[in-house]
């Protein structure tokens, strides 16, 4: 799929704009906050309906405003569709093509993005917590359902808690909702065992290709092992009647995949205690490059989104990372300060967008075609395919 | 409550009610103002009855006009199948689906800890009352599918277990996420015909 055009207002710095971005490589450029980062994440917010991971609803908000949008027109395997995402204080409203949206699994189905940001680091340096919000993401970028599967489970766990709060819990609520825990636990330790599974052998690939070296392997610990969600289940179950007291004197929940951690070792050392800060981000962007890969194998064809690039990879690699997703054949999107970091770039299916103070002005070598008048045609269906006029 | 100017109040009134914001809240009450005379006395009234004239059917839990509610009342209705549902828009949903010709039990809830619902907040004493003389042979469950209506299910399940009754969960004919009172009667009235028998 490729996000064809892209309109945004009052989201965070940017000045209201309607970019045609029909192109493979998207190449966001500009001196530090100018906002280059706002834009690609105007493109993930689009894609996953949140802000970048640690970012909140409300930031997402030109500051004095109270509202944002942001809408995008896709072309995809099964045609185009236009995605529309408005954001107004803690509440989110999503379309798709003019109408809201009642199914989120079918508005996923339209668009998919996958993103490497300086931040992510602390996928592999932080606590578990980040290791298993990557893989329920990946597994989300995989299969759009595996949002209801977290989202289940995390309901099940806050009622537990709740319960558990209480001091004296009832005993009867204690093991249906140990019951739903351990069968919802079980579905989502399989969902995110199986994407390992799928992702590893490319985790290793990519990260050899990038590191030229090292033995990376990866393990996923948890408290429901098993060969399929009944054995994980029955696991799960007899590990919470076996935590049951001490889960009722210390009023937590101690057992199940909210403990579940993904060990990442290189050349058999844990990465996240004697990784050195180049390992860390090679891992990481090769793991992302994984689900890419993967992705590609399974014939899906999400968008690639590199924010603060120059500040990430040398030019070498850099060079090297460019030329593997020119391969891939997916539309990416790149944030830099320094373009000629890249190396050579698909001319003619390549768009550069300087980045000045929120305004961001495509420079192309054909003339770009004006938009619509952002303020009043934004709900309109796609006004004929404007990537031909070039 | 007053605190003098009649607008304010109505608006804070207003928005007491679920989704209704204080923007709502305004935009109603300025439309109200403006509506033809008889629409204010006439939701007055209406209101107010709901408040005299509606009766919790002491047989089901269902909110009607009568007690016992036309659905207990009416001979023609099997008296041998219980569904159980969390609200009294839930009887309806299903009356709409034309598929159901048994009785309801309302639970007025489910067990949620988050919001302070247990068992014990729930209409389940008469439900257990109503099993007792053999008459009902199937009870079936179609509390929400969502999490606390899944706990709610298998805790009556456990709960009825030893009856000996046929207990069955109603079928996620409907979308995970929906609430029985917004599923389309078509798939409610598959997802009964699909009901999974889970004891009994
Ligand atoms: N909600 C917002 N409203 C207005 N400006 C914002 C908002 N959020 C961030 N900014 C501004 O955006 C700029 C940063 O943009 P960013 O995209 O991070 O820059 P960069 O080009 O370095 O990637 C900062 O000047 C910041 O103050
Ligand atoms: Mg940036
Ligand atoms: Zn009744």
């Amino acid at each position: 799929m490729r996000l064809v055009r892209l309109v945004a207002q009052r989201f965070r710095n940017l000045e209201p704009f309607d970019l045609a971005t029909d192109a493979r490589f998207v190449v966001v450029h500009g001196p530090n906050a100018q906002g280059k980062t706002n834009l690609l994440e105007a493109v993930w917010t689009l894609a996953t309906l949140r802000p970048i991971r640690g970012h909140k609803t409300r930031e997402l908000i030109r500051w004095g405003d109270d509202e944002a949008t942001v809408v995008g027109w896709v072309r995809g395997e099964d045609g185009r569709s236009q995605l529309r995402v408005d954001f107004g204080g803690v509440r989110r409203k999503a379309s798709l093509d003019g109408q809201p949206v009642r199914d989120l699994p079918e508005y996923f189905a339209c668009i998919r993005a996958i993103s490497f940001t300086p931040s992510d680091a602390t996928i592999v340096t932080d606590a578990p917590v980040f290791r298993r919000a990557w893989l329920d993401r990946a597994a989300f970028t995989a299969r759009p359902t595996h949002l209801a599967r977290v989202r289940d489970y995390e309901r099940t766990l806050a009622q537990k808690a709740a319960l558990l709060r209480d001091g004296r819990p009832d005993v009867g609520v204690l093991d249906v909702l140990d019951d739903q825990l351990a069968r919802a636990g079980a579905a989502l330790v399989e969902a995110r065992v199986t994407l390992l599974r799928e992702l590893v052998p490319h985790v290793r690939t990519q990260h050899a290709a990038l590191a030229g070296g090292g033995d990376v392997g990866v393990r996923y610990r948890t408290d429901a092992d098993g060969d399929d969600v009944p054995m994980r289940a029955a696991r799960l179950r007899e590990k919470l009647q076996a935590a049951r007291v001490e889960e009722v004197r210390r009023r937590r929940s101690l057992v199940g995949p909210h403990g579940d951690d993904v060990r990442l070792l290189l050349d058999g050392h844990p990465v996240r205690q004697f990784g050195s800060r180049g390992q860390v981000r090679t891992l990481v962007l090769a793991m992302k490059l994984a689900e890419l890969v993967a992705a590609r194998a399974r014939g899906d064809r999400p968008m690639f989104l590199l924010d603060d690039l120059s500040s990430e990879l040398d030019r070498d690699r850099t060079r090297r990372l460019v030329h593997t997703l020119g391969e891939l054949d997916v539309q990416v999107w790149i944030s830099t300060t320094d373009p000629d970091h890249l190396g050579a770039l698909p001319g003619a299916d390549t768009l550069r967008i300087g980045m000045r103070g929120g305004a961001p002005e495509p420079v192309r070598n054909e003339p770009i075609a004006a938009g619509p008048d952002p303020s009043n045609g934004i709900a309109e269906p796609v006004p004929g395919d404007r990537s031909e006029q070039g | 409550m007053s605190d003098g100017d009649p607008i304010k109040d109505a608006v804070k009134q207003l928005r007491r009610l679920p989704g209704i914001g204080e923007k709502s809240a305004t935009r109603l009450v300025y439309w109200l103002l403006r509506a033809p005379p008889e629409t204010i006395p006439n939701i007055s009234e209406a209101l107010g009855r709901l408040v005299t004239e509606v009766r919790t059917c002491a047989v089901c839990g269902n909110l009607g006009a009568v007690d016992p509610c036309p659905i207990c009342a009416d001979p023609r209705r099997d008296p041998a199948m219980i569904c159980v549902v969390e609200h009294p828009q839930d009887v309806m949903a299903f009356e709409r689906s034309n598929e159901f010709r048994g009785r309801y039990h309302v639970l007025h809830g489910a067990i949620s800890p988050l919001d302070g619902v247990g068992p014990g907040d729930l209409n389940l004493r008469p439900l257990l009352g109503r099993l007792r003389d053999g008459t009902v042979k199937e009870v079936i469950v179609a509390t929400d599918p969502d999490v606390e209506g899944d706990a709610t299910a298998l805790y009556l399940v456990r709960l009825l277990q030893d009856v000996g009754i046929t207990v069955s969960r109603l079928a996620h004919g409907i979308s995970v996420g929906t609430e029985i009172e917004y599923a389309d009667a078509v798939s409610l009235g598959r997802a009964l015909l699909n009901r999974q028998r889970i004891s009994g």
